[in-house]
């Protein structure tokens, strides 16, 4: 059986940074991936198993 | 087969999440490891984010930093935390498009000013 992985969350951002040493701008777009951990809890939140299934399944 | 989830399941999971940030004073904090120190701290509006739509919240106003802290080591993680910095959201954060040399990663020196244009978060991509 194909191991079953969920997708995690994303957080994209466009961060400017202005140097205090030469006063210029610079733009960075950003994209950052939550850690396993907060990957797993989120599946906890939704009640995914590990097996792809549902904690409400009926054993 | 992968798992995929409804949209309204998708939104469920971004509002949750973001919600825990609607107080006032929540932060974007830029560190240098996961639980490490914070090169910057910029202020979010509150409530932070609107309601998700598609599965995808955007962040309201983001107040700038405008003297960081800064840190030799490069960003490598930003959590999203409220003003009692209790973590809602930690990411490994990297560059898609910039225009700065990343050669020695993105750095922030102390007394830069740090400004968000736009921010949005996605607790389930499918």
């Amino acid at each position: 059986m194909s191991e079953l992985k969920g997708s995690g969350g994303e957080l994209r951002a466009v961060v400017q940074i202005t140097r205090k040493a030469t006063g210029k701008t610079e733009t960075v777009e950003l994209v950052a991936r939550t850690t396993p951990e907060q990957h797993e809890a989120m599946k906890d939140f939704l009640g995914v198993k590990d097996d792809g299934g549902h904690t409400l399944d009926s054993k | 087969m992968a798992v995929t989830h409804s949209t309204a399941s998708r939104n469920a999971a971004t509002n949750a999440v973001v919600d825990q940030l609607d107080g006032a004073g929540s932060k974007l904090c830029f560190r240098i490891s996961a639980a490490g120190a914070i090169a910057a701290t910029l202020t979010f509006a509150t409530p932070a984010f609107g309601a998700s739509s598609s599965g995808t919240a955007t962040a309201g106003a983001i107040a700038s930093d405008t003297n960081a802290a800064g840190n030799a080591s490069p960003v490598s993680h930003a959590t999203l935390q409220t003003s009692g910095d209790v973590v809602a959201i930690t990411c490994q954060v990297a560059a898609s498009g910039s225009d700065i040399d990343m050669t020695n990663g993105l750095t922030i020196a102390s007394g830069d000013s740090v400004s968000c244009a736009s921010l949005t978060y996605t607790a389930l991509s499918a």
